[in-house]
């Protein structure tokens, strides 16, 4: 009864319906008409079913579409860093964003699971979650971002190492008619995106976003490590471009639900990655990723539900190096392609004396996950192809013991590549002492199993090479976390969370000796690190009225290697500070700044505090259906780089000085 | 002499000390505050209670029980109200309100955060003390708001069922003759009915006004009656910011620690020695304004800067 009653409350709030939840709610009504007036936080990710967020066995931060508009966010990098213990860095190729002082060079955000409606975001080859406008979904299409920091992998199985993130697109009913806008900005920013929604009765609605973006990117672009007449003085001109394509779909039918998209992201790399010769536009890399996924979802008792789904994805990776210049160039061309099936059958069991237990099963199959790297007219270096296929099994029960009272336990096994096993244990206490305060207990395993990449990307060119690792084991974490939430006067919310976490076998590029007399330096994947890690995290978020709100957010994390050094790219302080608030002239304030602490690069240089703030400003016209947005990033001009990896010359990259964006929207 | 003195002195003032001490044990009132389940508004609601209660004398003793949205169990908790023999007990929310007064009682019960009360049958008889505080919003200041906001709209249509939300309906038809107004009111038996009465309703109203009433909104209904609202561009005063964040023009919604206060000023009156039947039954006393100008756009309603500036909550 009790759970049914939080059901409805889910299903009031708009974010969770199906159609037997409303034979179950139904009854709730009659002894708790209230409950209709009530509008809960909910969280879907943190146990794969909706649940209040106060009660979910994690410390979760939900993003909503109001913040996203209101503070300007353009990329979900961008979003994620106003979440405590997430920073954010950029080589201006990819986003990446580093969780609890953890984020290492030539790491594709492959410890962090992205989801979309509970899909599967990550590519199969390099692990990849899209963080920045790699990311196939407009932001304008997503409702809101569930962030559920901790290992997800008793549940999700690999990558879900420290966060979960689960983006909730709109639906054609909360986001109904055509929704056009035009955007532009700094360095020729040009950008169209619709959003069109439909409801058809009671039983289907619709979907779809599509953008483009034409982005020139800064045009000059200087470098100190390249200052010498042979490389353009350290000056990239016009080599700093991207375009970007999107398109997404969501639809339901009754029980029935189909989601899908496809998307192209073309970055030029004005840096000289990869030895490539500098200033060259012509070096870019595609990413290109699609997916198709349909859902079943079926109540076949009061107290049992299932869920199925089925789904086919893709990815295309295309990089164009260019080496040396006139007779002596070369263009070499890096390359990725896959293509995978897969599905999940779950089940949902409101068991007697207050137990939820969920149980699943998940598998993909991938035929052909290729690699390959050759100079156009010339040799091929690497010709990889494999096929593979993962399956996981996994169990949770959530036990409500007494009311003040819950415990979680749930374990889940994974087996990769043919040969890898592992058993992901989660527990969790979640302990209401008083009516306003709540204390987690948390624990958790989760590993990621070596990708594509680091197994079979091998090759041997002048001298150099890389060697395969086809017996890489999986990096494991586990992480231990002490969260005290506790809600203050007036619907303020105040959260603390201590965490302790231990990598092992953390898989790293490890110089070996070189396998012949041809070969001069030789590097490979190997399990040859670990790391560890303390650190605190501190978060108000204070309703205002008319709208307005503060939120603001502090972490201290000590991350360390092995042997006590300090992780490269890992800061010990971050800061954030959000200020929502309406103005006259019925302008919208949001104003962020984020605040990242010093951090060394990879040879140990010191990077400077970065402090970035943005403004965003919005203005729903006099005109009906008219809306004006804009934005300016970094507005204080403050100049700061973020570390890179050891395939760039320079140890940091600078970002972006101050920047604009103006958006206009239409909603017909 | 001295030492003797000061031996008297100090037996008299411990003597004292220990006879206000079991004086003031023996009227500390224990109070139980039975909650129906620990979502939000509840627990707001409850924690100002159980602040309000402490900070002015006689500070009872509080014990709160939790139902946590079940009525399996509650006979237990009953059991553990009675042997604590409370001086007053408090339900919060309906669930609670009604599995206590299952039971015959003979202390004073106060109840909080319940919605139509009287249609609950939450009133007070011969046998029972009763009084609350209501989450009933008086029509009167819905439709005044109704006014400022919609000058021209004449017609208000409902939709709700009878057995359900049938008192609450001649309440606001009454309110609404007195304003010079007119209600037109809707009957639906089952949910599935709902869009199609509504579609029905919408042809002769020029506002709809929600009730909260199942089996009118439920989980299904409930996103497509608000867009069938905006498809035909009559503005729908909602049940709660949600609906307005989901695309109602307005709701008024109340502010749950003021209904805790109230709840507890009214405890507070009892334990004093006021009777029970002569504490009233009360309304929400501070009322929070939510809009959507992004609607309000659509729907061609022009909605005055003064009328922002009271919103707590606006979505543009």
């Amino acid at each position: 009864m009790r759970i049914r009653i939080i059901r409805a409350v889910l299903c009031l709030a708009g974010w969770w319906c199906d159609a037997a939840a409303a034979s179950a709610s139904d009854a709730a009504y009659a002894t708790a008409p209230e409950l209709l007036l009530f509008d809960e936080a909910v969280v879907t990710a943190a146990s794969k079913h909706p649940q209040l967020v106060s009660e979910a066995p994690s410390s979760v931060t939900i993003i909503t579409q109001d913040d996203i508009r209101r503070f300007g966010y353009r990329t979900l990098a961008e979003a994620l860093q106003s979440v405590p213990g997430f920073y954010g860095s950029y080589d201006r190729n990819y986003d990446y964003v580093g969780v609890r002082g953890f984020l290492r060079p030539g790491d594709y955000n492959d410890r962090i699971l992205l989801l979309v409606n509970g899909h599967t975001y990550n590519n199969d080859i390099y692990q990849q979650a899209h963080l920045g406008n790699d990311f196939g979904i407009d932001l304008e299409a997503v409702e809101r971002i569930e962030v559920i920091p901790g290992p997800g992998s008793a549940l999700y199985g690999g990558n879900a190492m420290f966060a979960v993130i689960n983006v909730i697109t709109a639906t054609g009913t909360e986001l109904p008619g055509i929704r056009p806008l035009v955007e532009t900005g700094s360095f020729g920013r040009k950008r169209g995106q619709v959003t069109a929604g439909r409801q058809f009765g009671e039983q289907a609605d619709l979907f779809a976003s599509g953008s483009v973006l034409d982005l020139d990117g800064q045009h000059s672009l200087y470098y100190p490590e390249y200052d010498s007449p042979e490389t353009h003085n350290g000056s990239a001109i016009d080599a700093d471009a991207q375009r970007v394509l999107k398109l997404y779909v969501r639809g339901r039918y009754g029980e029935w639900a189909l989601q899908g998209g496809a998307n192209r992201y073309e970055k030029h790399l004005p840096t000289g990655v990869y030895d490539t010769t500098f200033n060259d536009p012509r070096t870019k890399t595609v990413d290109e990723r699609w997916f198709s996924e349909l859902a079943y979802t079926r109540d076949v008792s009061p107290s049992v539900s299932l869920a199925g789904r089925a789904f086919y994805d893709g990815m295309r990776y295309d990089g164009t190096y260019i080496y040396g210049s006139g007779e002596d160039e070369t263009k070499n061309k890096d390359t990725a392609d896959s293509h995978w099936v897969g599905g999940e059958l779950r089940a949902a069991w409101y068991a007697p004396y207050d137990n939820q237990v969920t149980v699943g099963t998940e598998y993909t199959y991938h035929p052909a996950a290729d690699q390959g790297n050759f100079d156009i007219g010339g040799d091929t270096y690497l010709d990889e192809d494999h096929s593979f296929s993962t399956i996981g099994v996994y169990a949770q029960d959530e036990w409500q013991v007494v009311p003040t009272l819950a415990l979680v336990g749930g374990v889940r096994y994974d087996r990769f590549y043919d040969r890898l096993d592992r058993f992901s244990p989660r527990a969790a206490a979640v302990w209401s002492p008083t009516e306003q305060t709540r204390i987690k207990l948390l624990y958790g395993s989760a590993f990621r199993p070596p990708n594509q990449q680091e197994q079979y990307y091998a090759y041997d060119a002048e001298g150099i090479a890389n060697l395969a690792n086809s017996d890489l084991k999986s990096e494991v974490i586990d992480t231990y976390e002490v969260a005290l939430e506790h809600q203050l006067p007036r619907g303020a919310r105040a959260r603390a969370s201590f965490y302790h976490y231990e990598i092992n076998d953390l898989i790293e590029q490890t110089e070996v000796p070189p396998p012949n007399d041809s070969v001069v330096s030789a590097v490979q994947y190997q399990n040859s690190a670990s790391a560890r890690a303390n650190g605190v995290e501190l978060q108000l978020r204070v309703p205002l009225p008319r709208s307005a709100s503060l939120h603001s957010a502090y972490a201290f994390q000590d991350a360390q290697a092995a042997g006590g050094a300090r992780l490269s790219n890992s800061p010990k302080h971050l800061g954030t500070l959000g200020l929502l608030l309406p103005l006259p002239a019925e302008i919208d304030a949001g104003l962020e700044v984020r605040v990242v602490g010093p951090r060394r690069t990879r040879s140990g240089e010191r990077v400077d505090t970065a402090v970035v703030p943005n403004l965003t400003l919005n203005r729903h016209t006099p005109i009906r259906g008219l809306d004006v947005s804009a934005s300016v990033y970094n507005f204080l001009n403050q100049s700061y780089s973020d570390p890179v990896g050891s395939e760039f010359l320079q140890e940091k990259i600078e970002q972006d000085c101050i920047t604009f964006r103006v958006q206009v929207m239409y909603a017909f | 002499m001295r030492f003797e003195r000061t031996c008297v002195a100090a037996t008299l003032a411990v003597g004292v000390m220990m006879w206000a001490a079991v004086t003031a044990a023996a009227i500390a009132p224990t109070v139980a505050i039975v909650k129906s389940s620990s979502v939000g508004p509840f627990e707001e609601a409850t924690s100002t209670i159980v602040d309000a209660l402490r900070k002015k004398p006689p500070e009872p003793e509080l014990l709160v029980f939790d139902l946590k949205g079940s009525s399996e169990g509650a006979a237990a908790i009953l059991t553990q109200v009675r042997q604590a023999d409370p001086r007053l007990i408090v339900t919060v929310g309906s669930l609670a309100t009604s599995v206590v007064l299952h039971e015959k009682w003979s202390v004073p019960i106060v109840f909080s955060m319940v919605l139509f009360p009287e249609m609950s049958g939450f009133v007070p008889t011969a046998e029972r003390a009763l009084t609350g505080s209501s989450l009933d919003i008086p029509p009167e200041r819905s439709l005044e708001l109704l006014r400022r906001l919609l000058p021209a709209a004449k017609r208000i249509g409902v939709l709700y069922n009878p057995t359900e939300t049938g008192r609450v309906v001649e309440k606001i038809r009454a309110a609404a003759a007195k304003a010079g107004l007119q209600l037109e009111a809707k009957v639906v038996e089952q949910s599935a009915d709902a869009v199609s009465a509504l579609e029905q309703l919408m042809a002769n109203v020029d506002v709809v006004w929600a009730l909260a009433d199942s089996h009118v909104f439920t989980p299904q209904t409930t996103p497509a009656l608000i867009l069938s609202t905006l498809r035909q561009r009559i503005p729908l005063f909602g049940l709660s910011p949600g609906q307005v964040r989901s695309g109602a023009l307005l709701a008024l919604s109340c502010d749950y620690a003021d209904i805790g206060r109230q709840t507890a000023e009214q405890v507070q009156r009892i334990l004093a020695g006021t009777n029970a039947a002569e504490v009233p039954v009360t309304v929400p006393r501070k009322l929070l304004l939510s809009l959507n100008l992004r609607s309000a756009d659509h729907l061609g309603v022009r909605v005055d800067a003064g009328l922002v500036g009271e919103a707590a909550e606006v979505i543009r």
